[in-house]
């Protein structure tokens, strides 16, 4: 693991307006995430873990503070330019896998690559390849309503790694599993954390999922209460 | 029963039990009714979609109410009093042909007189003893002319009893004194101002006496005459005064007895029943026994009378239905699109609330109880669509008899608006009935779900076969298409000779897709009823079918189904061509592939959209492609409706002209300036196809040509009697064989795609028709139908056949060709003559000119309907609005994950833009091509044999179709656009928590 940090945030804040009461979801976050680390960001419901993860991999805009992602300012971004960089450096895992319904299993994992202007034939080979890497080659003809849980998840991992991201961020990516797939999951996350030195975030309240992680970030009302490193025995 | 009483107790009843429904099952109705308002939005946008139907039946009917209107109104304004003529048999008066009358004896009148006064005659309020003839007139100060008044001589005492006369301020005119002095005259404001003329002006009349001789056949020597009259009144066109609607002229009776050299005869009794202008026509039939009887008593010459109110008010009735059905027929198009919307709604609700019905059924809720509450929902939507559609339409039709009043204005024709109550409330009815029929079926289908995937918002698994029951219900179509196909060689229909192979293919591929794949089970059936309607060959075999309108609906309803299926069912293939095609454009791929994944998902959605689209688009392409062919047709019209001549001529059947070729060399203007010069005499009689039978028997106009006629006219033929193989065979036949005639364009039977010709009889080359003359019956054959109907119609033989029948008749139908064909020559011939021939009261036509008149209009008409039907796009346009609104929704969390993994605001837009777009220009793209498809057979009636592929894609209206295109595209992006924007701009981390 070097120590090259991936992603920094400073004073992160983040208030929601509903109505008119103000909810403080993030209160001043300070973080440092190095390249091929795995973080694990836990907590309990409302203590503001999927804010912070939209804050840091800019689908959401914090209402103070700074986050360089590899050495790159968000805050000054536009839209354009963060999606445009989500698109070649950012992965996504979702509690609810996400998967476009519409597309197959290959289409869904080449959709990335498309965004990032490969070739139609040269990405459809690349999003074998990353099938094949989870196990599902042979499943790229078939659409997300006919994959289970464990698969279509495994379907959206391939996506969030098919374009190698700087850094994937998953959210509660074990929360639609029974408890097998769910560590049948975490076991290929770490594998490929450990094989492609792949930068994770992932954020989750079940500590069988957090504490496999190198880092484990425990949140509580929009703030880190704790942090530290837990032992593997495995 | 009244069939407004039945309908409109047809929709209380089926409201009242649905209300009932509603009142007892009180949680569905608030279910029902809070998911009515639950999108305000959406429910504008279906109410939008959902009056159309009832809009384009409300319009068709009112536009039927206003020309029904205007035509009885021109009756009554032509009769007046009038309900009933009497007259000789042969002389007829709605045929201004002949315009003469026989005379009879004076004494008729008497004795109907002395009827009346005994009361005999209790359904008759008047009579009024004439002589009526048709004049040329001449102003001797101003030097101008009228070609054709009607002259009637009056009696001023008996005329009181047919209504008044009113002078320019409106005083009743005393009729009596007006005529008292000989040779006074009452005109009326139509011909003074024709000729200028004033009070105390003197006008001559010029009219022919005829001395018959002892030749064999005898010829009658013509003495021209001529009459001075002193202008006494001017009255208004108005009552009798606007008799026939027509020049008129009043005298007394025993002046003009005189000038015909007819003392002690008439050749016409005016008849007014009891009752006003409008309802003395409803005595019709009472008057005609009590006159009848009378007249029996009576021996001497023959009397007829005839029915002219009540008939002309038939006709009209029958005329403005025929064109409520055109506008109604059409409008199928558009009806059919809505009821399409109607079920796509209800299924895209029954898709959003899917996880609610699931949990309502969960929770013990039956299947009907989800029917009703849908039923209800529906039954509200229904109400307010027809009620707001009712207005709407009326709205259109407005539009429409006003640009048919500017259309037809320049021809001096008013057009008022009128529409009948009962019509708003048909039209409300029929389209709450439609709409409701349709969500009930839509309700029961989308009220069949599985809880535990209704509740999981699983997509229904998709059936590797078809059902049993899907099977048996394609084995009753098959059974179905063969029974109507074979049911229209029997009945001669050649919608049911199309339709039933249409349905058994569809039949076919339905049982076929149980056993192979059904992707080629419905390719194959649906390519093939594209093949059997487009396909260039005429499946009939010789097979003589009749089609009218009902042919271009249902053609077009299959033609856009069969597309549309073959289409869905190879869709996946259609993706990835494109795909492919697009592969090189990198950066639209992400969003290609997208926009066309969804519409290709929802088949079904996506289908039916496409069929509305298609639907409307063929038929504003059709009329588009009509439009086009008649503007290109001027040629071909001309060679069809011409037969090589310039110029038609109809002198005054008073002042006929004998041997008009001889009578032109003599006249310097006139002399040497014509190549050609054929005439007819003309006489009426009441005639029918023997195959039709005697109650169908008409008035019809009688044509005796001469010799010039039959060998230099060029008139194409539409069809021959076997046996003869050019045209101068027919002609030469009709010459040689007095039981042989030829009939005109409009009484052929196998007319496509068009409203048929009202008041003709229909006949076909080879069959027997009968002419009812003095003599009796008499039956010829029909040798051949010529293609032109715009100039002459009727019966054409020989002047020796019609002299046989109904006397000596003088030629008073002329056909001229001029030397210099140039068409500025043929206008000033046409004036020359004209001006010649001023005491015959000739009257000329420059037949290209009136065929590019006629051209004109009819084309300004399919205009008018291009737009009329391109108002159905309405129903597609809301149909893919709602869509689009309801797609956003529903992909909030995908536009979520989309935005996250790198999709550009401007690429979520362009998406949704691209995905509309995709859809409404295949349906566009679909609806065109079968439109141009369909039309190349209706290109093959106008121009024939010559007819050619290049040139027919040469006449494709290629800008007006873009336009139309353009149009659509442009409403499809209004109605979207503003959704595409919407989704464009959710911001992902709130898209991903959006839960509906």
């Amino acid at each position: 693991m070097t120590n090259k940090v991936v992603v920094q945030a400073r004073s992160l804040r983040k208030v929601y307006d509903i109505g008119k009461v103000q909810v403080h979801a993030l209160k001043g976050i300070d973080l440092d995430i190095t390249k091929g680390e795995m973080v694990s960001v836990m907590g309990p419901s409302g203590c503001g873990k999927t804010t912070l993860l939209n804050c840091l991999s800019g689908i959401d805009d914090p209402t103070e503070g700074h986050i360089m992602i590899e050495g790159q300012a968000l805050e000054g971004m536009s839209d354009d330019k963060k999606t445009e960089y989500r698109a070649k450096r950012i992965g996504f895992i979702f509690q609810a896998y996400n998967l476009l319904p519409v597309l197959t299993a290959v289409e869904n994992v080449e959709l990335p690559l498309l965004l990032a202007g490969v070739k139609l034939k040269e990405a459809r080979v690349r999003a074998l390849k990353t099938l094949d890497l989870v196990g599902l080659k042979k499943w790229e003809s078939h659409r997300p309503s006919e994959l289970s849980g464990g698969e279509q998840q495994r379907v959206a991992i391939a996506r969030s790694l098919v374009n190698n991201p700087a850094i994937v961020f998953g959210d509660e990516l074990t929360g639609n599993l029974d408890e097998e797939t769910s560590m049948q999951v975490m076991d290929l996350i770490c594998d490929l954390n450990e094989k492609n030195k792949q930068t994770f975030v992932i954020v989750t309240h079940d500590p069988a999922v957090g504490e496999q992680a190198h880092r484990v970030l425990r949140l509580r009302d929009g703030l880190i209460e704790k942090e530290y490193r837990p032992i593997h025995t495995g | 029963m009244d069939g407004t009483l039945s309908i409109v107790l047809l929709v209380v009843v089926v409201f009242a039990i649905v209300g009932a429904l509603a009142l007892r099952n009180v949680s569905q109705r608030k279910m029902a009714m809070r998911n009515l308002i639950r999108r305000k939005k959406n429910l504008v946008i279906v109410i939008g979609g959902l009056l159309v139907g009832t809009a384009i039946i409300t319009s068709s009917l009112v536009v039927g109410d206003s020309l029904s209107y205007i035509f009885r109104n021109s009756i009554y304004q032509q009769l007046g009093e009038i309900d009933e003529l009497i007259h000789t048999p042969g002389g007829n008066q709605s045929g201004n042909e002949t315009g003469i009358f026989s005379y009879f004896n004076y004494s008729y009148y008497e004795e109907l007189r002395v009827a009346k006064n005994q009361g005999e005659l209790p359904s008759v309020d008047g009579l009024l003893p004439m002589v009526y003839e048709t004049v040329p007139v001449m102003s001797p100060r101003t030097q101008l002319s009228e070609p054709s008044a009607n002259l009637f001589g009056i009696d001023p005492q008996a005329s009181r009893e047919l209504g008044d006369l009113w002078d320019s301020s409106g005083s009743v005119v005393d009729e009596e004194s007006a005529l008292s002095v000989p040779g006074n005259a009452i005109i009326n404001r139509r011909l003074a101002n024709s000729v200028d003329a004033e009070e105390g002006d003197s006008i001559t009349i010029f009219y022919t006496l005829f001395r018959f001789n002892m030749s064999n056949p005898p010829v009658p020597d013509v003495i021209p005459m001529v009459q001075n009259l002193n202008v006494t009144v001017i009255v208004r066109n108005e009552g009798k005064g606007n008799f026939l609607g027509g020049s008129n002229i009043f005298a007394s009776l025993s002046l003009t007895q005189q000038m015909f050299e007819r003392p002690g005869t008439i050749n016409l009794i005016a008849v007014s029943n009891v009752g006003d202008t409008e309802t003395g026509a409803d005595k019709t039939d009472s008057a005609v026994s009590e006159i009848d009887s009378v007249l029996a008593g009576m021996g001497g010459t023959p009397l007829e009378i005839e029915t002219i109110k009540q008939d002309n008010l038939e006709f009209v009735e029958t005329a403005s239905e025929m064109i409520t059905e055109v506008f109604s027929l059409m409008g199928t198009f558009s009806i059919v699109a809505g009821i399409i919307l109607v079920i796509n709604i209800f299924v895209m609700l029954a898709e959003e609330r899917k996880p609610e019905m699931g949990i309502s059924r969960a929770l013990g809720m039956k299947r009907r109880h989800l029917v009703q509450m849908y039923v209800f929902e529906g039954s509200a939507y229904a109400l307010i669509a027809a009620f707001i559609g009712t207005f709407a339409g009326l709205a259109i039709a407005y539009f429409m008899v006003t640009a048919f009043g500017s259309i037809f204005g320049a021809a001096g024709f008013e057009m008022p608006f009128h529409f009948e109550v009962d019509s708003l409330i048909i039209g409300f009815c029929l389209g709450a009935l439609i709409t409701f029929l349709t969500v009930l079926f839509a309700s029961w289908v989308v009220s069949r779900l599985n809880i535990v995937r209704a509740i999981r918002a699983i997509p229904e698994p998709i059936k590797e076969k078809p059902s049993g029951r899907f099977v048996a219900v394609g084995a009753l179509l098959v059974a179905l298409g063969v029974l109507i196909f074979y049911g229209g060689i029997a009945q001669k229909s050649m919608a049911y000779f199309m339709t039933g192979p249409c349905l058994f293919l569809l039949g076919g591929g339905m049982i076929a897709s149980r056993w192979v794949h059904s992707r080629a089970a419905y390719s194959v059936a649906s390519a093939a009823i594209l093949f059997w309607i487009l396909a260039p060959i005429d499946w009939t075999g010789g097979l003589e079918l009749e089609s009218g309108m009902e042919m271009f609906v249902l053609s077009g309803l299959f033609l856009v189904l069969a597309a549309i299926l073959l289409l869905m069912v190879n869709s996946t293939t259609l993706l990835n061509v494109l795909t492919r095609a697009l592969a090189r454009r990198r950066k639209i791929v992400p969003v290609m592939r997208i926009a066309l994944s969804y519409p290709m998902k929802k088949k079904f959605r996506t289908g039916m959209t496409l069929g509305m689209f298609a639907l409307i688009i063929f038929t504003v392409t059709v009329i588009a492609m009509i439009t086009s062919f008649q503007r290109n047709s001027v040629e071909s019209a001309f060679v069809e409706e011409a037969g090589s001549y310039d110029i038609i001529g109809f002198s005054n059947p008073s002042t006929p002209i004998v041997n008009i070729s001889e009578n032109i060399s003599y006249r310097p203007s006139l002399a040497n300036r014509f190549d050609e010069i054929s005439s007819m005499s003309v006489s009426r009689a009441n005639v029918y196809a023997v195959e039709q039978g005697e109650n169908s028997s008409i008035p019809v106009t009688l044509y005796g040509a001469d010799e010039r006629f039959f060998e230099e006219n060029d008139f194409t033929f539409h069809s021959m009697m076997v046996g003869y193989d050019s045209p101068q065979d027919v002609w030469d036949a009709v010459r040689a064989d007095p039981s042989l005639v030829v009939t005109d364009g409009s009484t052929a039977v196998d007319i496509h795609y068009g409203p048929e010709t009202i008041g003709a009889f229909r006949i076909e080359a080879g069959e027997e028709l009968v002419l009812q003359t003095m003599a009796g019956p008499v039956n010829k054959t029909v040798v051949g139908i010529v293609d032109q109907s715009l100039f002459f119609q009727g019966v054409v033989m020989s002047d020796a056949t019609l002299n046989y029948h109904f006397g000596a008749r003088l030629p008073s139908l002329f056909f001229f060709t001029a030397s210099d064909p140039d068409i500025e020559n043929v206008r000033s011939l046409s004036k020359d003559l004209e001006r010649e021939f001023l005491t015959s009261g000739m009257q000329t036509i420059v037949i290209r000119d009136v065929i590019q008149e006629f051209l004109e209009i009819s084309s300004s008409i399919m205009n008018l309907f291009q737009v009329y039907l391109g108002l159905g796009l309405i129903v597609g346009i809301a149909g893919l609005g709602i869509i689009t609104v309801r797609s956003v929704v529903e992909r909030t969390n995908e536009i979520g994950v989309m935005r996250a993994i790198g999709y550009k605001r401007r690429m979520i837009r362009n998406t949704f833009i691209l995905e509309t777009s995709f859809v409404s220009i295949t349906g566009i793209t679909v609806g065109v091509l079968l439109g141009v498809g369909l039309s190349y057979y209706i290109y093959g009636d106008f121009f024939g044999e010559g007819a050619t592929f290049l040139e027919f894609m040469n006449l494709i209206p290629y800008l007006n179709i873009l336009l139309i295109t353009m149009v659509a595209l442009a409403f499809t992006l209004l109605a979207t656009i503003s959704s595409a924007f919407r989704a464009a701009r959710i911001v992902p981390a709130e898209a991903l928590r959006f839960k509906e």
